[in-house]
């Protein structure tokens, strides 16, 4: 049980401060949050298996003081059976490691969908039929949906449009 | 996903570690340097003292340490409390917060002695020479100047928009396997980017306030706002503008 995936992530949620209130601690804008989450993995491998070039993303809920309550994973269509178990497995926190921890975070599980996942340029995300977000600068310089975020996911009763929310990307590292 | 991973509730967490890790030794530090400052042996807390005593560089030192817990501990409330949050179902998640603030505050201490190292040097260097009085009023602007330019350099920035969001630091430096010494090289590395970004003002610090309560709290104000408040883009190149106009008044 051995992974290193690395590349970089976005964050886009519903409240007006920082990202990743559950992160934390602090009470998400309104009754809660709902954000989504792509890791662009640039290099990884899971256990051997190569895993590289894929982008996971999830659409997450978190309560009024800022708990994961549920979520859902989207895995591309393109990424073979093997390789979205992998990953599936791994962001369950199934694999240990860094991502054990982090998988708290994602609450129940309550699916998992194979789908076209189109993430570009570090701000523009499409999830099939169900996310589109579309992230560029505030006049401050701070990221923001500035062109807007929707999403329908009626498994976990969201659905939303927002527009000029915050939002967070970066680089990340997980490897164990 | 296994539920046995959850804490029973993971937004409620309680706060205490808070409290306990960070508000009350940042409290106590503020306490101390207050106490000292009042006292005759504040001095020993005072950069000026390094010139004439060479001895009390130690002390110094310790000076240097508490005001690190008062000014620098509490802005990484944030980055704490997400890693506290993340860490949360370990069994022991408040010893590895304690590892991370090791890691924060041994890279600090690290710099907090070669600042007084080099402080040391320049004065032994300025002593030795004979034009003293010439070196002496040109050591203070020049520090003020390159802190001033450092504000509007790449890596200042980079450092700043990495300590803004410790959600995608700890999605980068988190590794967990050796949980303790992991969460130490956390904290060592969150350190070097804060470093990266107000090694500028303690420096500042260092030269004009060590042991001065009021510049203390103004500048570890500013610090805190500039590290956690992404809207405050304009904080840096004013600070930076500021140190520039405070090392020309200083030079003429």
């Amino acid at each position: 049980m051995s992974y290193d995936v690395q590349g970089t992530l976005l964050e886009v949620c519903t409240c007006d401060v920082n990202c990743a209130c559950c992160w934390t601690g602090s009470e998400p804008t309104g009754d809660a949050c709902d954000r989504v989450v792509a890791w662009q993995i640039d290099t990884g491998t899971v256990d051997g298996l190569d895993v590289s070039g894929i982008t996971l993303a999830m659409l997450g809920m978190l309560d009024q003081h800022g708990a994961p309550v549920k979520s859902m994973i989207f895995v591309p269509s393109s990424a073979s059976d093997a390789q979205a178990d992998a990953l599936v497995e791994l962001w369950s926190g199934k694999k240990g490691g860094p991502m054990a921890d982090l998988a708290r975070m994602l609450g129940e599980i309550v699916g998992v969908e194979r789908t076209t996942i189109d993430y570009r340029d570090g701000g523009h995300l499409v999830i099939g039929d169900r996310v589109t977000a579309d992230v560029g600068a505030a006049a401050d310089g701070t990221p923001i949906a500035a062109d807007g975020y929707r999403a329908e996911v009626p498994e976990l009763g969201v659905s939303l449009s927002v527009q000029g929310q915050r939002a967070v990307h970066g680089a990340f590292h997980f490897a164990s | 996903m296994s539920t046995a991973f959850q804490s029973p509730t993971p937004g409620a967490t309680s706060r205490r570690w808070l409290y306990t890790l960070v508000i009350l030794p940042a409290v106590v530090a503020w306490m101390v340097l207050w106490w000292f400052g009042s006292s005759p042996s504040g001095r020993y807390f005072q950069h000026e003292e390094l010139a004439t005593n060479k001895s009390s560089a130690p002390l110094v030192l310790i000076g240097w340490v508490v005001m690190i817990t008062a000014m620098m501990l509490p802005s990484t409330a944030p980055l704490l409390a997400v890693f506290r949050r993340v860490v949360g179902a370990r069994p022991d998640p408040n010893r590895l917060v304690v590892a991370v603030i090791a890691g924060y505050g041994a890279v600090w201490t690290l710099v907090g002695g070669i600042a007084i190292l080099g402080d040391s040097i320049i004065h032994l260097l300025v002593d030795a020479s004979s034009t003293t009085s010439v070196a002496d009023r040109w050591i203070a602007p020049a520090v003020l100047a390159l802190a001033g330019v450092y504000q509007f350099t790449p890596l200042k920035r980079r450092c700043v928009t990495s300590c803004q969001s410790p959600f995608v630091f700890v999605s980068r430096h988190w590794r967990g396997n050796d949980p303790r010494w992991d969460a130490f090289r956390l904290g060592v590395a969150h350190g070097w980017f804060c470093v990266g970004c107000c090694w500028t003002i303690m420096l500042t610090m260092f030269a004009v306030g060590m042991g001065n309560l009021g510049w203390m709290l103004l500048l570890g104000a500013v610090m805190g706002v500039e590290k956690n408040v992404a809207s405050a883009r304009w904080l840096g190149p004013t600070v930076g503008v500021g140190l520039l106009v405070g090392a020309a008044v200083m030079a003429f």
